[in-house]
């Protein structure tokens, strides 16, 4: 059994302490009885119980730990003390009580021998950390308690919270999950990444348009993260390459770089739920080697001496907000390297400071490529395992072979990595010249089975020569990898039958299939409090640790009594939203209007300008004939398109054109509301997944790899409107298809009609409704009468219309229709909801994460036990 | 959610500071206000700023304070509606200050410095220039060589325009029918008339800079430009020409004693010759001025008085009315003498068979700014 926190002092209020312990150590903190009352002369304050304000959970110790906090770390005090102050008290108070459990699983991937996982990711987006802490804890009734001395309610404290927005979009908030997933099933692992000073811009929305300023997340602190100077390691950009010839008489090679950089880990404790273990994302800081050289600061040239410092400093300033485009700038490849090389170097360290031995490196650690940004950890391994660990190339190559994993999250080929030979040669010489032995070597391979013409050959080579020399980073990462898996089911087959077909051809072993998921502790429990309480009522088991579980109310779809508190829990979440929105935004939506909802990243390939001609269209039919009967909708939208996407930021004018028209007219803002909320961000997520009736994953079939904002719609009881595509196609598997609402083509007949030559202006001429619905964008209906503002939006439907949203409209409106007519019958819609949320098992991360550790990590659970919180200490005082 | 904004109104000799509560409902609640001098020798005016801003921000509960809101007098020819401030339009507004050096730079030490303080609120720019934006070319353009105007950027901007146009404003909520011609008087320190045809603003006194046009407290008026280039020639510098139009001509150069025109109505009274002069070229100026404006407007239907002056002085509403006599504008004398605004701020003085109305305004800038903040709360989600 395992030795669980509850086990100790939650609710007691006194418990002994190893007398032992006591007598050796001299913790400052832990005031015994006896030393409080021999110091304390005011005889009002009687102390009954041993406070320990660090590590304690009852409420008395969290408190104290509070109140101290706000003192000795703020030089604040309760009545004194600003928000942010009680926010940043109130988190450093919950980090201690997490340091117990972060120090002591460090402890345990020390002692004992298991695999740890090592995933590299380039974007994470944790969301905010108090909330999923104090969830994560079982410490909310605690914590409310605790908060009301500040005058603030814990949900104002947690809602201040400044969000780590170190992502674009589901590639990082996945990796945020599985961190979360691995350390609920106690799987070793840590989440490496960048910590950019800059995260996400922050999006404003000014005239209808995007607007983008930087986003200063750190200015007012970080309470969570833990700088860790010991554990920094140096990068090296730049210079040469010499050889020699050590003293063995072995060939060698030598960088000599032209510049080096200090990678910094911050670590960021996440702990699992309800569980002892509790993982690290650490997140690496580029600094400057020395802060500057006092040399030459003190002949005069200031400028000079902080240059190098400000040069050094830029490689982890700001992430790059474009989420499928990839741009080819020298600070992205540095980003990469930096974050990557830092990684592999602190786990070969803690190889070593296992007592083990480079050789067995792959048994020990597994390293996962969350797509292809980190693929130069391939190069990387085999750098310092060659150049610094005096390994063969032989042996290398089969460790780094089966150390590295990489997923694909995209079958877009405009956003796979490649990077010039010059710039790669600039800025990693070495590697570059790695890569042309590893090439070497797997194209004489490929080419011994005298199977494979030169066109396949150059395929499969690591570098581009159809014109400009490039390296190609996903070829790297796949040959490079034991395993290579996509991320839904669709999406691995594609990756198969397109994008490394040649590889697939090659080594059909190698590909696999994971589907994404979320952590329903996020996802339900924190975004949805009011629908995870109803599940407790209903569900006795501990569901959020085994969503399966979920699937017994599933029996209790039509159900009276559970039908109307599903439906209270609805309107409550619906409400919320409609308030949220009413004091954010100045207006007003109806609660019962059915929420139909298309939050995520803004792009022509998810085809929000497809879901704008629906709410065009209902509104023409309103226009023509004012008496016809239309089931109430409010459209929300939310998502952030990339600063020089102009396509995504025109869809984003046209989204507000039509909103601000609809909205303010009063023959139709009675029956239709069009809400775009600025900013989409976690935070926001939690908001409005839980309060959709109707969520939209209308991407074009073949498009979205797996998406994982139709997983959140879905476990908050929204039904999906989607097309085959991603995990739609799973979604429809788990729920059955009369639960949810499938239109348009499938991948198979989008290649099929991309065959025939798409031709989409008939259908704007075949099609009247189309046609309207264009036209009016183009008469100006949307713009006060301008006609060429949404010139391009429309042009490029008729002439070009990449994303086949022509084609797919009358399916699309036909489905939508169905939609409002079905929304009508209560009875039906809800249970349909609870059969959506009821086979939601599937898609926690939880099922993913022991998918990744049994077929592709090969990870065992651990047990972690705590230690005694003074002992803990104890070690902390004598050790580190 | 209280949503707090700050206005920050900095002036080539003072700093003004308020803070209103923003409702998403379209109201607004006075919560603070304090005004800074600037001290006009000081040579760091970047710090003596942060310093007023920091003193006044300890007064208010910053975890509140969603938008910053600053009045920037110049916008040039490519601003023409309030816009959030990212680096390029800071960037921007700091180049204009070749145009309006003692206005715009004082903006720009404010905003780098709340930047740096406030980074997580929003900053916006509202521009004293943009209700001119289009005047019609005949208004706009000085009788220069064209190229000043294509390539120098040199024409009539007009400033005083978010007060303009906040009268303005108020002048359409207050008549349901809102009289077809106008001619705004905004008569403070600084003065300046607009002329207002069918919604659209047709021409203003104030030009390339704040200097033109009408008779002011310290600032000389429109001049023979010869007066400029003898001057120039007679070994005035650059620096001083600046400083005697800007500082020591108008009312306080003319009377040799004070730029105040209530000491100056006072003085007058008293006796004293040079107030009354100076008193006389000002009065013959606004009156020949408002003419101009009237020829603009093709008529006239409303006339408008705001300002410290024109709120304050019921001399000068009276005197105006009865030195413009064919235009028969018809004043209460009782409501001129005791004016009481109503709760909006506004009165009108013009006796029911005027044909021509005759309003009060309250000038409100800050107020007016406010407002206009409102919507980019939408931003806070």
């Amino acid at each position: 059994m395992k030795k669980n926190e509850n086990d100790d002092s939650k609710t007691s209020k006194t418990k002994a302490k190893p007398s032992k312990v006591k007598a050796t150590v001299a913790s400052p903190k832990t005031k015994s009885v006896s030393s409080i009352q021999a110091t304390n002369k005011n005889p009002n304050y009687v102390v009954t119980t041993e406070l320990d304000e660090r590590t304690g959970l009852s409420i008395e110790s969290l408190k104290a730990g509070f109140v101290d906090h706000l003192f000795y770390d703020l030089g604040t005090y309760i009545g004194r003390a600003n928000l942010n102050d009680y926010y940043i008290g109130l988190s450093l108070t919950i980090r201690d009580r997490l340091l117990r459990r972060f120090l002591s699983t460090q402890k345990t991937y020390l002692n004992k021998d298991s695999r740890i996982l090592g995933y590299l990711s380039a974007e994470y987006l944790p969301g905010t950390h108090l909330g999923q802490n104090v969830i994560n804890l079982d410490l909310i009734q605690e914590m409310q308690e605790v908060s009301k001395i500040s005058n603030y309610s814990l949900d104002q404290l947690i809602e201040h919270e400044p969000e780590p927005g170190l992502g674009n979009g589901g590639l990082g908030r996945l990796a945020s999950c599985y961190i979360e997933s691995l350390a609920t099933l106690n799987y070793p692992a840590i989440g490496y990444g960048i910590r950019y000073e800059y995260g996400i811009f922050r999006q404003l929305i000014q005239k209808g348009c995007q607007k983008e300023i930087a986003d200063r997340w750190l200015h007012s602190g970080n309470p969570w993260e833990i700088r860790r100077p010991k554990q920094s390691s140096i990068i090296k950009f730049g210079g040469y390459t010499q050889s020699y010839t050590d003293k063995n008489g072995k060939y060698r090679v030598e960088w000599v770089p032209s510049y080096q950089v200090t990678a910094m880990p911050y670590d960021t404790p996440i702990p699992g739920y309800k569980t002892n273990m509790c993982n690290v994302l650490r997140l690496w800081k580029a600094e400057a080697i020395q802060d500057f050289s006092f040399e030459v600061f003190n002949s005069g040239n200031y400028f000079e001496a902080v240059h190098d410092k400000i040069l050094s400093e830029t490689i982890s300033k700001i992430l790059y907000p474009n989420d499928a485009i990839f741009e080819g700038k020298q600070l992205r490849l540095a980003q990469q390297y930096f974050f990557v090389s830092a990684s592999i170097q602190n786990m070969i360290d803690l190889h070593f400071r296992r007592g083990d031995k480079i050789h067995n490196f792959h048994k020990k650690f597994a390293i996962q490529l969350n797509d292809t940004h980190p693929s130069i950890a391939v190069v990387e391994l085999m750098r310092l395992l060659i150049d610094v660990h005096d390994l063969s190339y032989e042996e290398a190559w089969a460790i780094t072979t089966k150390s590295v994993n990489y997923t694909n999250h995209t079958l877009m080929t405009e956003a796979l990595e490649k990077w010039p030979i010059s710039l790669f040669k600039r800025t990693l010489p070495r590697h570059l010249e790695l890569i042309y032995e590893i090439n070497q070597r797997h194209l004489d391979k490929v080419r011994s089975s005298n199977k494979y013409d030169d066109d396949f050959i150059s395929r499969v080579s690591l570098i581009d020569e159809t014109g400009e020399r490039y390296v190609k980073m996903a070829n790297l990462a796949v040959i490079g990898a034991q395993y290579i898996n996509g991320v839904a089911k669709l999406h691995s087959q594609l990756l198969k039958s397109h994008l490394f077909n040649d590889f697939y051809i090659l080594n059909p072993e190698k590909f696999t299939n994971v589907t994404n998921g979320i952590t329903p502790r996020r996802w339900l429990k924190n975004a949805n409090p009011n629908l995870a309480n109803l599940l407790d009522e209903y569900i006795n088991t501990n569901w959020l640790n085994d969503l399966n579980q979920i699937k017994t109310i599933e029996k209790l779809a039509y159900n009276k009594d559970f039908q109307k508190n599903w439906l209270k829990v609805k309107k409550q979440n619906k409400l919320n939203l409609a308030n949220f929105i009413e004091a954010s935004q100045g207006l007003t939506i109806n609660p019962d209007s059915l929420f139909d909802c298309q939050v995520k990243r803004i792009h022509e390939y998810k085809r929000q300008h497809l879901n704008v001609l629906h709410i065009i269209s209902l509104y023409n039919k309103i226009k023509n004939n004012l008496n016809i009967n239309i089931t109430p909708r409010t459209f929300i939208f939310s998502g952030k398109a990339a600063p020089a996407y102009y396509m995504a930021k025109q869809i984003i004018q046209l989204i507000n054109a039509v909103a601000n028209t609809i909205n303010n007219d009063p023959n139709v803002n009675e029956i239709l509301k069009v809400v775009f909320l600025p900013n989409f961000s976690v935070k926001l997520g939690q908001k409005i997944y839980p309060a959709a009736d109707l969520s939209e994953q209308i991407s074009l079939a073949g498009t979205e790899a797996s998406g994982t904002g139709n997983m959140k719609f879905s476990l908050n009881g929204a039904l999906t409107i989607g097309t085959l595509d991603g995990a739609n196609i799973e979604i429809m598997d788990y729920v059955g298809k009369d639960n949810l609402y499938i239109f348009g083509m499938t991948e198979t007949m989008v290649q099929e009609s991309k065959n025939n030559g798409y031709n989409p202006h008939s259908f704007y001429e075949s099609n009247p409704v189309l046609r309207q619905a264009i036209d009016s964008i183009s008469n100006g209906v949307f713009s006060d009468g301008d006609k060429h503002i949404f010139n391009d939006i429309v042009n490029n439907l008729l002439y070009s219309d990449p994303f086949m949203v022509l084609e797919d409209f009358d399916s699309y409106i036909n489905t939508q229709e169905k939609i409002s007519t079905d929304y009508l019958n209560s009875q039906e819609w809800v249970a349909k909801s609870i059969i959506n949320v009821a086979n939601m098992g599937y898609f926690s991360s939880d099922r993913s994460i022991n998918e990744y550790c049994k077929n592709i990590w090969q990870l065992k659970p651990i047990q972690v036990d705590l230690e005694d919180a003074i002992q803990a200490r104890y070690h902390l005082i004598h050790h580190d | 959610m209280t949503s707090l904004n700050l206005i920050v109104n900095s002036g080539s000799s003072s700093l003004k500071l308020s803070v209103f509560e923003l409702f998403q409902t379209n109201k607004v609640k006075h919560i603070q206000e304090r005004t800074f001098k600037l001290l006009a020798e000081s040579d760091n005016h970047q710090q003596e700023i942060t310093d007023h801003l920091n003193s006044f921000l300890n007064e208010i509960n910053l975890d509140d304070l969603k938008l910053i809101s600053h009045r920037i007098v110049h916008g040039g020819r490519f601003y023409h509606e309030p816009i959030i401030i990212d680096e390029k339009v800071n960037k921007d507004i700091k180049d204009l200050a070749k145009f309006a050096p003692l206005h715009n730079l004082s903006a720009v030490y404010a905003i780098e410095s709340l930047k740096i303080k406030l980074p997580q609120s929003i900053q916006l720019a509202f521009f004293d220039t943009a209700f001119f934006a289009n005047l019609p070319l005949a208004a706009k353009l000085y009788a220069l060589p064209i190229s000043f105007y294509n390539d120098l950027h040199i024409q009539r901007y007009g400033f005083h325009g978010i007060n303009h146009e906040y009268c303005y404003h108020k002048i359409k909520d207050y008549y349901k029918h809102s009289p077809a011609k106008i001619v705004i008087a905004h008569l403070g320190a600084g003065a300046s008339l607009s002329a207002i045809k069918d919604n659209q603003c047709v021409d203003t006194t104030m030009g390339f800079t704040p200097l033109d046009g009408l008779t002011m407290a310290t600032r000389s008026g429109s001049l023979d430009p010869g007066i400029i280039t003898y001057l120039l020639q007679e070994k005035y510098s650059l620096s001083q020409l600046n400083h005697i139009l800007n500082f020591e001509s108008g009312l306080k150069g003319l009377s040799g004693l004070t730029g105040n025109f209530q000491e100056l109505i006072k003085l007058t009274h008293q006796g004293n010759e040079s107030a009354k002069l100076a008193l006389d070229i000002f009065v013959h100026n606004l009156k020949k001025y408002i003419l101009a404006m009237v020829a603009s407007l093709d008529g006239l239907d409303c006339l408008v008085f705001t300002g410290g002056i024109g709120e304050n002085s019921a001399y000068l509403r009276q005197r105006i009315t009865d030195e413009l006599t064919f235009l028969k504008i018809k004043i209460k004398r009782s409501e001129n003498d005791k004016l009481k605004l109503n709760s909006a701020g506004l009165k009108n003085i013009a006796k029911k068979s005027s044909k021509i109305k005759f309003l009060v305004i309250n000038a409100n800038e800050n107020l007016a700014i406010a407002l206009k903040s409102i919507p980019f709360l939408m931003n806070y989600s």
